[in-house]
Formats: structure tokens, C-alpha cells, sequence
């Protein structure tokens, strides 16, 4: 029977992959740093520390791990590490369970402002929240706040605007300037762009990316005199912030100085990856994507390419900044003065700032960003640095779903013809509806 | 007798008949799991659907990709079937089977993965071959708002034709050969067997593999999650149930996502009941 025969077959191909995949696919979803495999005495503490997977970032959580355990005999981080695409998933599980989970996170500011009304966090000790406040740049400690209270203290500025991906080769061979203003940077991006078919064989200005075309636009509102929020309401829908949009979407229907890949996903593959493939000239982004492309790209910094100011839009040098990285203490942790005094050993400011330095992360404090000894040891955070007071907290929302519908209402004007006014007043609407 | 059954009514009743249940009530509050308080809001949710452009956006593309991919998946899958059934040799029948059967045992989000690197705009496999043939300028798939769905489609025929073949190969294997032999002494030739015979007797298989491919294909999630990223361009790639998970797991909205959840589970309930009645086949040989 040949149905019986096909049902041998495919019994036996079963087996045989299910073989595999047992063999080959049991591995933990967690990479611990092996505390279970060390002694725990009865009479020390065990802090569960939840991180997600970064091999630069966790090498420095491991140090300071090991020179707090050293300082504090009584009390072991056992630390485990995520996939980033879980992270969050991970962390919103515990917390929904109010049990299991972790003592200690290390939490994505956009992520806080979600858990910051159900009281799943810790507020931070007053005492310690006065020192960090008194330093803080506004933007860093923004979704943290709810009601007067602090969730998280902040371990870096989360910074998006101010700094751009130069192709220094192409600069040099043609004989040009970084520009100084925006008129010439896009002067220069008109002169350098080759279109090829459908897609592109170099890219002048390549801003539609996931974060940056949002960090580009409300930055071109705010440098111009307008906002983009009132109060909790979002109102795009001004002359500026039509006028600002026209501009963006000239540059891509009238100028051709690149396309929507960025935003439509389809190469997986960001812009300042792009980029860092020799496929642009200039790319807006945080300075975070310098070691990337040394590391990832075997780039040289200050041959193959340069990270430098990236000039304003409008007079004033103002852009909006969401909170970034920071610690927070699960509320139902059962040692909350050793989860403190962990946060805090780390707050310490020469420990954070050797964190941030080799994190290549930009200070929350306004002491540790002037600090001469951070731009001597990350040269290309000079640009950024100079602007941070310029920045203002985004919002208390989800910045991804806002990020999420601009890339959206982009696509609808470029793609579908959408008026730019109409556009713009759509977004206002989803998101005053969220 | 009873209790023979009660394990699997357990599974059955804490595995399906709870989550419905639940999702149900959760439709009717401001849910967040976080919270320990959630604010009853009746109908709000629902409410809410009217008025929400990527809902009725969403709701399109679920329509558009199972009116598109269920005939098409069974006409294709039906001629693969005779065609394999008109094979002699059983050896290369069964072959056939279970190679047309091997992109379902293959893991949906895994070869989903493999068809983005194909979809690729400069690098992928497709745009190479189209350019390489045709002189064909690459082509943005999974990026360009009017291809997505139809990208997705493809794929979802590809990654899916293996059980319809073999459930309508056991239905042609379970017509009587009388039926053939007396056609062929009457000197029907195959096209005439295949719609004078097969195609009728095959009344009840065609009616359990059209309710079943409807509601699976209304629940499929895997591929436009991992090809239409983030729900495609302006939403273009967003079905009910990427809706669904957006919603409830991305903006921990789970109230809405549950009102969202309840009206795919009638608008599949509807179609099912309305399916069965025209189908409904009260025959047999």
C-alpha cells in the first residue's frame, strides 16, 4: 500500500530529525555566568541579575559583578543572559507572574514607562535618587518617573541625534569638507548619489532608518521653534511639523537621495549597516554603531570612516532623546537592600564612567560626560557631547509604536501619495488614540 | 467508558476551552497583566474595532491572503495528487509524497527564514535569477506595500501543499476502481475520469480539506511575522493575527487583543458553519 509506505518513510524521516534537533538544538535559553557551579554558603545572599546578550556589554557587567562580590562576600550576582529578541518577552513574563524572574534588570527605558504605573518595580531609595537626579541629563532618568516616584537609575544617554556615519575615503577622494550646515550636507549628498534601477548604487543622505527617521524629524521640529507634543497630546500636525515633513519626503521624491529601505525592512539591514558595506555617505545614528563597525566590519575608525557632528536643522540645537539603559529592582525581590547597594556600587561615578568608556555608551551625568577623561578615551563622542543639553525628553509613550507609525505614514506619503497634511493629521490621531 | 476520555478532556478543556474562555472576559476589560487592578469597559473594545483603520487594514489582508491561497492551494495541491496517483510504480508514488510533504515537516518560522534570504532585494536568489534571465531590476518583495501579500502567498504554497496532497491522494485512493474500469470501457479518456469521477467522489475529502485549509490559513502567523516585519510597510503585511500579537504583547494592550482575538474566532466560526452547509455531502459509495 503505497500510502503505507509513505507513512513508513515519513515516520522514519521524523525520527531521524527529531534525533537531530534533540542532539543539536537542547541548549539552555539563558547563558549563566555559572554561579551554580560555585559554592553559595548559607549565609550569603543570591541576586539574580538579568542582562541581555552583548559580548562587550557583558564583559563589563562581569567586572563589575566580580569587584562587587570581591567588596561584599556576603551576597552573589548570579547573572543570566538573554537573546535580545526575548529580552523583553522575558522580562514582562516574570514581572506578570510576581514571582520567578530576577532580582536586578537591566532595562530599556522605552520598556519602563509600560510597568511604570503597575508597581512591578522598586521605587529607588530616595536618598540615592536625589544624588542621581542633581547630575542627570533630563532625557535619562524621563520614563523612569511616574507620579513622583523613580523605577530605574540610569547608566547611559541614550542618544540618537547630533552625530552621523561619514564616509571619510569618499570625503577625501573628493576633495570636500564634512559640512557644517544642513544646507551643505545636502548639497553634498545630491552630488554624491547614484541611483541604480530601482534601488541604489550610493546613497547621499541615508536617513529613513527604524530610529533615525523619527530622532531626524522631531529634531528638524524642535531646532525650528516648534513641538511635537502638548502636554500628553501629539500634535505633528503644526505648519512646522508639515513643513519638516515636506522636506523629508523631498528628499526622497524630488532629490532621489535615498529610498525607503531602511523603514520597509527588506534587506534586514539598517542604514548604518548599509553604510558601513561602503553604500553611503552620510548616516544619522548614535555613536553606539562605531565599535560595530570596527568590530563587526573589520572598519578602521578615522580611515574607513569617521563619526562627526551632524549639523541642526533649524537655529536652535535642540533634538528629543528617549531614556536608555538602566537598573531597576523587581519589587517582589526578597533582598531589596542588597539589590540597592548592587545598583548603587555601580552608579558609583568612576565605575560607571570606565563602564560607559568601554561600553562606548555616553554618560547620563552631566559630571561624567565633561569629564576629560571620557572624550580622551572616545574621541568621536566630542561632537555629541557638546549638544546633550539640547536634549529633551520624547515622551512618556511607547516611542517604539511612535517610531513604528512614522515609519508607516512615510510610506503612505511616498508610496501612496498621501498628502503630507493628511499624513501628518493621521498620526496625530493613532497615536492620541493609543 | 467515561473515564477513558477524561484525560483528553481535561487537555481539551484546560488547553482550549480555558483560553477561550478567558479571552472571552479579557475582552471586556482594560487588561494589562502587570496590573493588579483592571478597569471593567463592557463593550469598549469592541467599540474600538469600529474605529480603527489598521484593524479594518488587517482584516483585508487576512481576507485577501485566505481567498487567494485556499483556491489556489487546492486546485494545485488536487492536480499534484492525480498526477501522482497516475504514477504505476507505488515506490515513486510514496516518493513523490514525501517530497511534496517535506516543507511541512520543516519547522514554518525556519523556512521562513530561508525564503526571506531568497526575497532578498540585492542579494536573494530571486532578484538574481529575474536579473541574471530577464534583465529585471531588483525587486523590493517584502518591502513594496502591493508585494508583500502576494510574497507571503508563495511561500505559504510552498511551505503548505504537502497535507493537502496526501489527504486528497488517500481520498483518490479510496475510490472504487470499478468506477474507472467501467469509464474506461465506455472510452472516457483521463481529463473526463478526472472530472466525471474523481472530482465528485471526491465530495467529502474536498469538504474536509476546504474547512480545514479556511481555518488554518485564517490562523497563520509564523511567516508574516518573520517576512512582513513588523507588519510590512504601512502595514501592508499586518493579518488579524499579527494584529493580535502586536497588540496584546507588544503594546500590552491584551483587552483589545482579546476583542480582536474573538472576532477572527467568530468570523472563522461563520465561514466554517456557512462552508459545511454548502459542502455538505450526505452520500456514499
Amino acid at each position: 500500500m503505497s500510502l503505507r509506505k509513505f507513512l513508513k518513510t515519513l515516520m522514519l524521516t521524523m525520527v531521524v530529525i527529531c534525533a537531530l534537533v534533540l542532539v543539536a538544538g537542547c541548549t539552555s535559553a539563558a547563558e549563566d555566568d555559572g554561579t551554580d557551579a560555585t559554592t553559595v554558603t548559607d549565609d550569603q545572599t543570591v541576586l539574580t541579575f538579568w542582562v541581555h546578550i552583548d559580548n562587550l556589554w557583558n564583559a563589563e557587567q562581569d567586572k563589575i559583578i566580580a569587584e562587587f562580590e570581591a567588596e561584599n562576600p556576603d551576597i552573589v550576582i548570579k547573572k543570566e543572559a538573554f537573546p535580545w529578541d526575548d529580552f523583553e518577552a522575558k522580562i514582562q513574563t516574570s514581572l506578570a507572574t510576581k514571582e520567578g524572574g530576577a532580582d536586578i534588570y537591566l532595562l530599556w527605558g522605552g520598556w519602563a514607562g509600560d510597568y511604570a504605573d503597575t508597581g512591578v518595580f522598586s521605587p529607588v531609595p530616595a536618598d540615592f535618587m536625589a544624588e542621581v537626579k542633581e547630575d542627570s541629563y533630563e532625557p535619562v532618568l524621563g520614563s523612569f518617573e511616574y507620579d513622583g516616584n523613580y523605577y530605574g537609575v540610569p547608566l547611559e544617554f541614550n542618544n540618537e541625534y547630533g552625530g552621523m556615519l561619514v564616509n571619510t575615503p569618499k570625503f577625501e577622494e573628493l576633495e570636500l569638507d564634512y559640512p557644517a550646515t544642513w544646507d551643505e550636507m545636502i548639497d553634498i549628498a545630491r552630488d554624491v548619489t547614484v541611483p541604480k534601477g530601482n534601488t541604489f548604487e550610493f546613497r547621499g543622505f541615508d536617513f529613513p532608518g527604524e530610529d533615525s527617521l523619527t530622532y531626524v524629524w522631531t529634531s528638524m521640529i524642535l531646532s525650528s521653534g516648534g513641538q511635537y507634543m502638548d502636554g500628553d497630546e501629539f500634535t505633528f500636525a503644526t505648519p512646522i511639523g508639515i513643513e519638516t515633513m515636506q522636506t523629508l519626503v523631498d528628499y526622497i521624491k524630488v532629490d532621489g537621495l535615498t529610498d525607503l529601505d531602511g523603514i520597509t525592512n527588506a534587506e534586514e539591514q539598517e542604514p548604518y549597516q548599509k553604510f558601513f558595506l561602503g553604500e553611503s555617505m552620510m548616516v544619522p545614528r548614535g555613536p553606539w554603531v562605531v565599535p560595530e563597525g570596527e568590530e563587526e566590519y573589520g572598519l578602521t575608525y578615522g580611515v574607513d570612516f569617521e563619526f562627526v557632528s551632524m549639523p541642526f536643522y533649524g537655529a536652535d540645537k535642540k533634538f528629543a532623546a528617549e531614556t536608555g539603559w538602566g537598573l531597576a529592582v523587581n519589587a517582589a525581590t526578597q533582598n531589596p537592600d542588597a539589590a540597592w547597594k548592587f545598583v548603587e556600587f555601580w552608579s558609583q561615578k568612576d565605575r560607571l564612567l570606565e563602564y560607559n568608556i568601554a561600553t562606548a555608551t555616553i554618560p547620563p551625568y552631566k559630571s561624567l560626560a565633561h569629564d576629560p577623561r571620557f572624550v580622551e578615551a572616545v574621541p568621536y563622542m566630542a561632537p555629541i557631547i557638546d549638544i546633550l543639553d539640547g536634549g529633551q525628553f520624547i515622551g512618556h509613550f511607547n516611542t517604539s509604536t511612535l517610531k513604528e507609525e512614522v515609519a508607516n505614514m512615510f510610506v503612505d506619503i511616498i508610496d501612496n501619495g498621501t498628502s503630507v497634511e493628511d499624513a501628518v493629521k493621521a498620526l496625530d490621531d493613532i497615536m492620541n488614540n493609543q | 467508558m467515561f473515564f477513558v476520555l477524561l484525560p483528553i478532556l481535561l487537555l481539551y478543556f484546560t488547553f482550549l476551552v480555558l483560553p477561550i474562555g478567558a479571552g472571552f472576559v479579557m475582552s471586556f476589560f482594560d487588561y494589562n497583566p502587570l496590573r493588579t487592578n483592571n478597569d471593567f469597559v463592557g463593550l469598549a473594545n469592541f467599540a474600538r474595532l469600529t474605529n480603527d483603520p489598521v484593524f479594518f487594514k488587517a482584516l483585508r489582508n487576512t481576507l485577501y491572503f485566505v481567498f487567494a491561497t485556499v483556491p489556489l492551494n487546492i486546485i494545485i495541491t488536487l492536480i499534484i495528487a492525480q498526477l501522482i496517483s497516475s504514477l504505476d510504480w507505488s515506490k515513486l508514488r510514496a516518493s513523490f509524497r514525501v517530497l511534496f510533504f517535506m516543507p511541512c515537516i520543516a519547522p514554518l518560522v525556519a523556512s521562513s527564514m530561508v525564503w526571506k534570504q531568497l526575497y532578498n532585494v540585492r542579494y536573494g536568489i530571486i532578484n538574481s535569477m529575474l536579473e541574471g534571465l530577464f534583465n529585471i531590476q531588483p525587486i523590493n518583495w517584502l518591502g513594496t506595500q502591493s508585494l508583500v501579500i502576494p510574497s507571503v502567498i508563495l511561500f505559504t504554497l510552498w511551505a503548505d501543499m504537502g497535507y493537502n496532497v496526501i489527504i486528497f491522494s488517500a481520498g483518490m485512493d479510496g475510490i472504487p476502481s470499478d468506477f474507472y474500469e467501467a469509464a474506461n470501457i465506455d472510452g472516457a479518456g483521463p481529463i473526463s475520469r478526472f472530472f466525471n469521477i474523481t472530482l465528485p467522489l471526491l465530495g467529502r475529502t474536498f469538504s474536509f480539506v476546504i474547512a480545514m485549509t479556511f481555518i488554518s490559513h485564517f490562523q497563520m502567523f509564523a511567516q508574516f511575522q518573520v517576512l512582513a516585519t513588523k507588519g510590512g510597510p504601512n502595514n501592508a503585511g499586518t493579518v488579524l493575527t499579527y494584529l493580535i500579537y502586536k497588540t496584546a504583547f507588544q503594546n500590552k494592550n491584551m483587552g483589545y487583543a482579546s476583542a480582536i482575538a474573538i472576532t477572527l474566532f467568530l468570523l472563522i466560526m461563520i465561514f466554517t458553519i456557512v462552508q459545511q452547509r454548502v459542502n455538505r455531502v450526505d452520500w456514499g459509495y
